[in-house]
């Protein structure tokens, strides 16, 4: 059966969808806002920007893909054309994997579909220690509501796959804390290819929902181009200089683009905004761009299972665990949620570590293999700041990122947690993804074998997905980069409207209090630019 | 703690001499400068986007010991050849603080003094044994110092990754292949 591809239709139903790897000469672009990157907030603006009647331009710098180049249902084609650096992407140390989208709809359009609300006591924490106003548990709840509605997202009706089976009858035999993942999709065939980019438009990505109701609109969509700097006089973001990338989408091709817009929103994920603000000489007297990243590092363990798993197959994350979330003590180390991932072929082989016979004999028991992960919740206490985003002598954008004790200390908690799960939910062998780990047959032999690994970066595999702050918003501007709606508290025509907001990290998979926060800062937005626009 | 495959009580001892000697030079700044000089501003090599002449050596080199069994016997030139232009790849989507990262680590497995210091290789990549390419990797993945953890993970995450996207290298996991009733459905 045929899957109608949107944009092929769109397009030739008059969208203006530009690719500029084909531009020849030097451009101008005009438009009421641009938003540069089109991911969760991005694309959540666009469309509510587009509504409010203003002529919205959408740059993104990665390609248009969609359905029909899904269909082939390969991690490696996925890898390569809708990651961040080919899903090379690591911190400034190489010390951890950074899985970031980056193509039409952002990360939205690769990730694993999980759409948690941002959970009551981080809402109260970013009011208390950050100063954030005017988005309380009572404040946010009808943006939630609203984006769950407009994204289909509810709990996953369907039973869960084998890989996350494990998780929770692990859970339900230990008396832990579990629940069914919310999911954004409408018509979900349950295959599991959320990570390679969904062929059937199922997955209520951006690149499917949003976008498509912003070019209907008449917003103006252009991929392959990258904006390397604001021009800034006084108070004011004056144009945007852009250039236009080759058809692989990664190198220059020669051909620069202008931009003018009345405001600029800025929706690059919370890697590439600091970069650009950085690379543009933007007003920071407080020195906070950049500052504050926090990434939810991620741990990981595998079990060898009694049957096959096929965790490649089903939807990839239905249940998750917080039961050492919130109760714990995190003058200690911190909170931690835990999932499982995919067993996407090579992204579980690779990060098995192992070489030789050892490597192959193991990953060809990878029918079998449950695979756990926690995420751990940084950025709420003084030894767990986050890390840096800063630019190198050409511009580039560097994550430093260091481990503190603190999160080692987690990162225990977390591989002992999990392995004890694995086998309370009927694991044969259990293994730490660290290099000096085996597997264990019991869990008090796994026990006394993560209680003794030596946690260091580059032994434990560690890796992230959720790249969140460095811009934070806060009503104090020698805190925070924006206020608590994401205006930029030195130019007024900016705003900053994606997951670089946030002050800490989540503690759940961030899509949804993207979604959220983005869909209130672009209605306030679209109220406030009003007269003046219309 | 019970190392997979720990050195042996003299090679231990050995690497760690060895390592000593080597942290001295990677703080002297053979690691972060490149030592072979000249490489570091070498271009890819012929076909190539991102691996030069000598980097391409040390995969031939090293992927069939890091993939072992994963990487059939059968057809296994021609494996290899789409395993380096699939690493080739992915190097040159990385950007520019990555790629630097990469060419120091390589630049250091690649230059006479470094490679036989750092990794405890004597000869050049082409004609090293496997069994000392073996040890090399197992001293990197259990040593005590990061860096060499670091470089250990970066050259098993190349061949590996980029291996088992591949159809030969999924055949060997056990994938039965996209999920057939959506792939018949979506590719009739």
């Amino acid at each position: 059966m045929a899957i109608n591809d949107i944009y092929t239709d769109g397009i030739a139903s008059g969208w203006d969808v530009r690719d500029a790897s084909t531009f020849t000469a030097p451009t101008t672009l005009e438009a009421d806002i641009v938003i540069v990157g089109t991911g969760a907030g991005g694309g959540t603006s666009a469309e509510i920007l587009a509504n409010a009647g203003f002529k919205v331009l959408l740059i993104e710098e990665g390609p248009l893909k969609t359905s029909a180049s899904f269909k082939d249902m390969n991690e490696a084609r996925a890898y390569a054309e809708l990651y961040q650096e080919g899903s090379g992407r690591t911190t400034s140390d190489g010390a951890i994997t950074v899985l970031q989208g980056r193509s039409v709809g952002g990360t939205t359009t690769v990730n694993w579909t999980s759409s948690f609300r941002t959970p009551p006591e981080t809402l109260k924490h970013w009011a208390e220690a950050h100063g954030v106003k005017g988005w309380s548990v009572d404040e946010a709840k009808p943006w939630f509501d609203e984006r769950s509605e407009r994204l289909g997202i509810a709990p996953w009706g369907v039973p869960p796959n084998a890989n996350n089976a494990v998780l929770q009858k692990g859970c339900e035999k230990l008396g832990w804390e579990w629940h069914v993942i919310p999911r954004n999709v409408r018509g979900c065939w349950n295959s599991g290819y959320c990570g390679f980019g969904c062929p059937v438009n199922a997955k209520q990505s951006m690149l499917v929902a949003t976008i498509p109701a912003a070019l209907a609109k008449g917003a103006t969509l252009v991929h392959h181009l990258s904006v390397r700097k604001l021009q800034i006089t006084g108070d004011q973001v004056t144009g945007l200089e852009a250039v236009a990338l080759d058809a692989a989408c990664n190198q220059p091709s020669g051909v620069s683009v202008s931009v003018r817009a009345k405001h600029v929103v800025l929706a690059g994920g919370a890697i590439n905004n600091p970069a650009l603000l950085l690379r543009s000489g933007a007003p920071d007297p407080h020195g906070r761009v950049g500052k504050r990243t926090c990434i939810h590092p991620v741990v990981f363990t595998y079990a060898l299972m009694p049957e096959r798993v096929d965790g490649w197959y089903g939807a990839p994350q239905s249940v998750a665990s917080d039961h050492f979330q919130w109760s714990g003590q995190f003058d200690f180390a911190p909170g931690f949620k835990m999932e499982v991932p995919p067993v996407y072929p090579a992204l579980i082989a690779a990060l098995f570590g192992r070489s030789g016979q050892e490597l192959s004999q193991n990953i060809a028991q990878m029918p079998q293999f449950n695979v756990m992960l926690a995420l751990m919740r940084d950025g709420f206490h003084e030894d767990s700041p986050g890390g840096e985003v800063r630019i190198d002598e050409a511009g580039n954008p560097v994550l430093d990122y260091e481990v503190s004790d603190y999160l080692f200390r987690g990162f225990k908690n977390a591989l002992l947690r999990m392995a004890e799960a694995q086998f309370a939910g009927g694991a044969s062998q259990v293994m730490a993804a660290h290099l000096d780990a085996s597997w264990s047959p019991s869990w008090s032999e796994a026990k006394s074998q993560i209680e003794n690994l030596a946690y260091k970066k580059f032994k434990l595999a560690l890796g992230t997905a959720h790249i969140m702050g460095g811009c934070a918003m806060g009503e104090d501007a020698k805190q925070a980069v924006v206020n608590s709606e994401g205006s930029h508290h030195q130019l007024r025509n900016l705003s900053i409207i994606d997951g670089s907001l946030f002050p800490t990290s989540i503690g759940a998979n961030p899509q949804l209090s993207i979604y959220a926060l983005a869909a209130r800062n672009a209605t306030r937005l679209a109220q406030r630019l009003k007269p003046a626009a219309a | 703690m019970t190392p997979a495959a720990g050195p042996t009580a003299f090679g231990r001892r050995d690497f760690l001499k060895l390592s000593a000697g080597s942290a001295a030079l990677l703080g002297a700044g053979a690691f972060t400068a490149g030592l072979a000089g000249c490489a570091k501003h070498e271009a890819p090599a012929a076909g190539y986007a991102f691996l030069r002449a000598g980097d391409a050596a040390l995969f031939t080199a090293i992927a069939p010991v890091v993939l072992a069994d994963s990487l059939p016997q059968a057809g296994r030139a021609e494996h290899l050849q789409q395993l380096l232009k699939a690493i080739d790849g992915t190097g040159a989507r990385l950007q520019a603080p990555t790629q630097k990262m990469l060419y120091q680590l390589f630049d250091l497995l690649n230059t006479g003094l470094t490679r036989r210091l750092a990794a405890g290789v004597s000869k050049p990549w082409a004609e090293a044994e496997p069994a000392q390419i073996e040890a090399f990797l197992k001293r990197w993945c259990n040593s005590s110092i990061g860096l060499f953890n670091g470089g250990y993970r970066a050259l098993s995450k190349l061949v590996v990754g980029n291996w088992i996207a591949l159809p030969e290298g999924l055949k060997t996991v056990g994938y039965p292949g996209p999920w057939a009733p959506m792939y018949s459905a979506l590719n009739s």
